[in-house]
């Protein structure tokens, strides 16, 4: 009896520290203007690379360049921890994830989204 | 038309099929030639899928590009070999590999009185809604405008482990619906379980081992050629096969209880309808567009969404209905006396299977749920580690128990020195390997641990060798997890040639870059203490980067992972020439004199412009050209002045008023420069491959009786 108690606060245990992994670690996925005010958590935002920006550069160790909204045509200045991902270039769109420190989006993970020549869009 | 039509042909007989089998588990009556009919039906639908899967090799190969699939996954020059895989290279094709898998099965199941006419009903009627899945998407479709040439398959992909990658795993996902049709078949007439529990366990054990294998290889080649410096990524498309992958070890491990106690039929039922439902779960979250921001690997939207959502509610609503219908004739009791018996740990492991699948799930489908909830999010990849870190060493103490125990009442007292020694040595191995994370120790201890206790075990008889292989298997790859991440070191600089890192007591030099006689590769040349390695990137005809692969070299304590990221400056620039007029290179200056076009034979167009190179002394006359096709072209440099620049031909403005050049550097020059690389130790990596190849051949080895 005293062994099942044990499994069960155990597994109780693990289904909460779960969950609360799990509320710790939900990146919602915004526009540019909401990217702008979280400062506190991780999110998602996705943009085109501003074309009227300085050119996509290298800034220490950081991989600098300004996202901007598809609709509002705002911008968002990124620092990416790393170096140019491949096919950046060629992107569509990019999904950025992290969240502000000062002035600008601090991104530790790029998806690069291409208009892919193989997998053609209907 | 003769795909279509094979299509239709195997709907209607895998229809007729499950009429056929579904009078004789219901009618008494003529069983013998309803039964006859039915095995008919099912070479029939057979016959049809490999006529149509045949005749897509046939227009692949053929180059038939009147075929839209054709066009989009192939080209004339594509090497055979990956010809072969266009097959399966897209969502279209793929259904219908795992559609033939499927048929191919049912002849072996239909004859000899192998499966009982229940099981075939049931795997008759996957089949029809395979079918119907593959008619929805059907890869037969015709081009909406004529093409000359496909797109080709993308160069990423043309590797050997990705050729074979899509079919191993779904032969996994097709087996699948042998021990799940087993299981329903056997509700569905109320049958005693020693008839069915083997070939099930049996067929599960085939799915289970190939469907490892290709998660295995997608890893690997992840590794090997993407460069990101990891294999697993916690990307959907590859949590959508871990699942099942997950769910399928439970049904094995389940399966052994009810064997011995008949209670645990319900669990078994359960977990055989869950994993066949998360496949197809799986194939709807990745195939229907939803993720389309959230992975990298990009699907895009598609019609088939519905139709893969209407048959994962068959199978689990269809699996569950029945379940509850039936549940009352299950035996009941208990399913273990004690807690240190096998009984006990096989449930309380596969307990543990079931929360990692739950926590995959819950992750990968957040994009899902929370769209239909109106607010998109995701969840960070923190989020699988930190959770699945704690299972994993609860899992590999539950095997290790579980391994030296057998059923019912124990004999034998536990020893405890022999574990615990086993778990210093983890300990300290990992510690001295440079591993400082306290989970990771942790996890390193017990790996270790499980890896002798299964061997203590084999040797007591008290583990098979299949069983054996695959334990130690996991238990060899959670620990080379472990070392190769926990313990990696990294550095990031830029290298030009003849410059040296030193990393972990290993001093790696950059060479320069290096072209292929054919120019289709270049190669950026890499020596690790001496030995030479280099990092390949396939280039387009056109001279530009297709796909790049990093170098490894490989040693005794692991793998060092070198990745070269272009370079930012390639010394390249692009000119735009009015005509006769002229324009200034840094070394020379060009001048667009005329252009030529002629037809070619085969549809494409080569345009050829006259350009008149000047150093302000001589001139040099030179003929760049473009082969231009519907959608583009592709161009060659041509070297000027004894190859000090090379220029390349890539546009003409439509009133032939303009021409753009691209100027290049010399090869020479092109080699010199300087290129920014990552720099990663992956330590005892190949324990990783070892362990998983063993888990794999673990799963064949168990299927003998």
């Amino acid at each position: 009896m005293k062994r099942k108690i044990l499994l069960i606060v155990l597994l109780l245990a693990f289904i909460g520290y779960a969950g609360w992994s799990f509320a710790d670690s939900v990146t919602p996925y915004v526009g540019i203007k909401e990217a702008k005010a979280a400062t506190s958590s991780s999110v998602q935002v996705k943009g085109l690379l501003a074309k009227d920006a300085p050119a996509p550069h290298m800034e220490g160790k950081d991989f600098v360049f300004t996202l901007q909204d598809e609709e509002t045509g705002e911008t968002l200045l990124v620092h990416y921890h790393g170096t140019k991902p491949d096919q950046f270039d060629e992107a569509h769109h990019i999904v950025a994830i992290g969240k502000m420190q000062g002035e600008a989006f601090s991104s530790d993970k790029l998806l690069i989204k291409c208009p892919s020549k193989y997998e053609q869009k209907k | 038309m003769i795909g279509t039509i094979s299509l239709a042909t195997s709907l209607f007989f895998a229809l007729l099929a499950a009429m056929a089998y579904g009078y004789v588990m219901k009618v008494k009556a003529d069983r013998d030639r309803a039964r006859c009919w039915g095995r008919r039906s099912l070479f029939g639908a057979c016959l049809s899928a490999v006529v149509a899967s045949a005749y897509l090799w046939a227009m692949i190969l053929g180059d038939h590009f009147e075929i839209a699939y054709v066009a989009n996954y192939s080209s004339r020059e594509l090497p055979l070999m990956y010809k072969i895989s266009a097959f399966w290279a897209g969502q279209q094709g793929s259904l219908l590999l795992w559609m033939l898998v499927h048929a191919l099965a049912s002849l072996y199941l239909c004859g000899r009185e192998r499966m009982t006419a229940a099981g075939l009903t049931v795997y008759a009627v996957l089949e029809s809604l395979l079918v119907i899945l593959v008619l929805a998407k059907s890869p037969f479709v015709a081009s909406a405008t004529a093409v000359q040439d496909g797109v080709g398959l993308n160069p990423m992909l043309q590797d050997p482990w990705m050729a074979v990658h899509p079919p191993i795993i779904f032969i996994g996902y097709a087996l699948l619906a042998v021990p799940f049709a087993y299981a329903l078949g056997a509700l569905l007439k109320e049958e005693a379980k020693e008839n069915w529990l083997d070939p099930a366990r049996r067929w599960a054990l085939i799915a289970w081992g190939f469907l490892g294998a290709g998660v295995f290889i997608g890893g690997y080649w992840a590794y090997k050629v993407l460069g990101w410096g990891g294999y697993w990524g916690w990307d959907p498309v590859e949590n959508s096969s871990l699942v099942p992958w997950l769910l399928a070890g439970v049904f094995v491990h389940v399966l052994h209880v009810a064997k011995r106690r008949p209670a645990a039929l319900l669990v078994l039922h359960l977990s055989v309808i869950f994993t066949f439902a998360l496949v197809i779960y799986g194939t709807f979250l990745t195939r229907s567009g939803i993720l389309g921001d959230f992975s990298v690997h990009s699907f895009s939207g598609t019609s088939i969404g519905m139709t893969l959502a209407v048959a994962n509610a068959v199978v689990l609503i269809g699996g569950l209905v029945l379940l509850a219908l039936k549940a009352g004739s299950l035996p009941q009791g208990k399913v273990y006396e004690e807690y240190a018996s096998r009984e006990f740990c096989l449930l309380l492991g596969a307990l543990l299977l079931v929360f990692i699948a739950a926590i995959v799930f819950i992750g990968m489908s957040m994009p899902l749920f929370t769209q239909l909830l109106g607010k998109p999010a995701a969840v960070d990849t923190d989020f699988y580690v930190r959770t699945t870190l704690p299972l994993a060493i609860a899992m590999c103490l539950v095997m290790a128990a579980g391994s030296c125990l057998c059923y019912g009442k124990q004999a034998e007292p536990f020893h405890r020195a022999v574990p615990a020694a086993l778990a210093v040595i983890g300990f300290a191995l990992a510690f001295l390997a440079g591993v400082r994370s306290p989970g990771l120790l942790v996890l390193a201890a017990v790996s270790i641990l499980l890896l002798g206790e299964t061997l203590v075990s084999w040797r007591r008889n008290l583990l098979r060798f299949g069983a054996m292989a695959a334990h130690s298997g996991i238990a060899l790859a959670l620990f080379a997890m472990v070392l190769s991440g926990g313990a990696s070191q990294s550095l990031s600089q830029e290298f030009k040639p003849g410059d040296s890192a030193q990393i972990a007591g290993h001093t790696v030099t950059y060479e320069g870059q290096a072209f292929a006689d054919d120019s289709t590769m270049k190669f950026y040349c890499y020596r690790v203490d001496g030995s030479e390695v280099r990092a390949m990137t396939k280039l387009h005809r056109n001279g530009e980067d297709a796909a790049r692969e990093p170098a490894i070299a490989h040693m005794l304590t692991g793998d060092i992972y070198i990745a070269p990221t272009p370079p930012k400056d390639t010394g390249r620039m692009e000119l735009i020439l009015k005509r006769g007029r002229m324009g200034m290179g840094d070394l020379f200056a060009y001048r667009y004199d005329d252009v030529t076009m002629e037809d070619q034979p085969d549809g494409t167009m080569l345009v050829t412009a006259a350009i008149a190179v000047t150093d302000g002394e001589t001139v040099e006359h030179a003929q760049p050209a473009i082969i231009a096709t519907r959608d583009g072209g592709t161009s060659t440099p041509v070297p000027v002045f004894g190859g000090q620049k090379r220029i390349r031909l890539t546009g003409i403005s439509a009133n032939d008023s303009q021409a753009r050049l691209e100027i290049l550097p010399s090869a020479e020059e092109e080699a010199q420069i300087a290129v920014t690389a990552s720099v990663s130790t992956k330590p005892f990596i190949y324990l990783l491959w070892i362990g998983a190849v063993a888990a794999s051949l673990g799963c064949f080895a168990a299927m003998r009786r």
